[in-house]
């Protein structure tokens, strides 16, 4: 376990050292206090306004990090061979990917948190302390959404190019949020190919419409602990098979 | 016991649409002897760096069997061996100090036990003492190739592979590479390298793999392979003539 302990201090440096983190951040703050001024002019629903903008500042700053960081993070490594000193060494594939993941998540974690207290301290919520646990909830659906999306891409640029991996990741990630709304269109369109098509999709896209809990009034509503549940085993499930197919795919892999 | 046994190694690349199977190893067999310093040579594209990716399987084989130290490359065979690609390309994000915890602790885990000691001893035989706390980013590409064999010789392994060690360096890189390679003799570690430049294998190796196209042309004792002709040079393009002609 040391052995991707070591490997994903290593990846979290590199990426914290490197021009993309910088970038990320920048982004994430300009949105965030471009929903700040929303918030402000608006004259009703201000806190409503800013804390849907802010998780979406949130969200997509985990998406960017988990598109751009993952299409590239093995691509990168077997192009430039990087990986043959490491892997010469007594570290199986499979850790080799596990620490680059691990890496990636712990960066993602970190943007993500420092965002999200931000946001915190913008919405007053240390006023209501009850609050807390559905902004949490919120918090840590965005989280799992971008972890699944980043264990996605990695897999993707195994067996594509890192360009296309970002954006089969991307389709992924609409699919995933439109998935209710197609539903929605099939069963009124009555047309078979469309339901039976959007019934392939539920099968083979991450739900995130179910868990896109930003959008709700989280400040007066919580989340239904099943609801919590549902997602933690349906995201954990993804990215177990992402990881799993990554693996298969990077063990047979040669790095010429 | 050989330190490093191939037999009947072979690889083929699947080649595209419109291209075809490429054959690049076709049962590649040799062994290295425990304590010499053994050299792989071969025209540029004849094997030699494929075969090293079999070794280490980062290429996976076709069929043919690998053994380190007797037995199949396993974790523990892994912390015997130190190994240097072909051109480098190391986390150049890293200074020269972190670059080589981080070998160690893919090595021995967390414990920094001798670490200290045995880093600044490799930095010192490579010259790079100072600059250890500067990141690989700023370093020449000589430096990159010497902080490369300091990681290779930080775990004092028994065994030392290097894919073409002093390719594309300065004359003073060359000699300073060679005088390394001379102490790790001297420590009686088994050395195996790869290079097309014959003259480094007549300095520095008691016993030569030869391959072309990707077949073994001879594996023994250097002197033998010299005794017939005036200079390796010489005896390497009539082997490879020879093969050639039968191709």
């Amino acid at each position: 376990m040391y052995k991707v302990w070591t490997l994903a201090r290593t990846t979290l440096r590199e990426m914290l050292r490197e021009k993309i983190f910088m970038v990320a951040v920048l982004i994430a703050v300009a949105l965030l206090a471009l929903s700040f001024l929303l918030g402000a002019l608006s004259f009703a629903e201000q806190r409503k306004i800013l804390a849907d903008f802010g998780f979406m500042a949130i969200q997509i700053s985990g998406l960017g990090i988990s598109l751009f960081a993952g299409a590239y993070l093995l691509a990168k490594e077997i192009e430039k061979q990087t990986c043959l000193l490491i892997l010469s060494r007594p570290v199986s594939r499979a850790q080799f990917i596990l620490g680059k993941l691990f890496g990636v998540l712990a960066l993602n974690t970190l943007l993500m948190s420092a965002l999200g207290v931000v946001l915190y301290l913008l919405l007053g919520l240390w006023k209501e302390p009850k609050l807390f646990p559905a902004f949490f909830e919120i918090g840590l659906s965005l989280w799992c959404e971008s972890a699944v999306i980043l264990c996605l891409v990695i897999f993707f640029s195994l067996v594509v190019r890192p360009v296309l991996a970002l954006g089969a990741g991307f389709m992924v990630f609409l699919l995933g949020h439109w998935l209710g709304d197609l539903a929605f269109f099939a069963e009124k369109s009555q047309e078979d190919m469309f339901v039976q098509a959007v019934k392939v999709l539920h099968w083979v896209t991450p739900n995130f419409y179910r868990m896109n809990w930003k959008s709700a009034y989280f400040l007066e509503n919580g989340i239904p602990f099943n609801n919590i549940l549902w997602m933690l085993a349906h995201m954990t499930g993804w990215a177990l098979l992402a990881i799993l197919l990554t693996n298969f795919f990077f063990r047979r892999k040669d790095i010429v | 016991m050989a330190v490093l046994s191939i037999e009947k190694l072979n690889k083929t690349f699947k080649g595209g649409l419109f291209e075809k199977d490429r054959h690049v190893l076709r049962d590649v067999s040799f062994a290295l002897p425990e304590g010499q310093t053994s050299g792989f040579v071969g025209s540029n594209g004849a094997g030699k760096t494929t075969t090293i990716k079999c070794i280490f399987d980062f290429i996976r084989p076709d069929s043919g069997i690998i053994h380190f130290f007797g037995k199949p490359l396993t974790s523990e065979s892994k912390t015997r061996v130190g190994y240097l690609p072909e051109r480098p390309y190391l986390y150049e994000f890293l200074t020269g100090m972190e670059f080589l915890r981080l070998h160690w602790n893919l090595c021995y885990g967390a414990s920094l036990k001798d670490f200290h000691e045995r880093a600044h001893e490799a930095l010192k035989k490579v010259d790079l003492f100072e600059a250890k706390d500067r990141r690989l980013r700023t370093y020449s590409k000589g430096m990159l190739q010497r902080i490369g064999i300091a990681q290779a010789i930080l775990t004092r392994p028994d065994l030392l592979i290097l894919d073409e060690p002093m390719s594309g360096l300065d004359p003073d890189g060359r000699a300073m590479v060679k005088d390394i390679l001379r102490e790790e003799q001297k420590r009686g570690v088994s050395l195996f390298f790869s290079s097309h430049l014959l003259q480094d294998m007549e300095e520095l190796c008691s016993h030569l793999v030869v391959i072309n196209r990707g077949q073994i042309l001879y594996d023994g004792v250097l002197n033998s392979f010299m005794a017939e002709y005036q200079s390796l040079e010489k005896a390497f393009s009539v082997l490879k003539g020879k093969e050639e002609g039968r191709v």
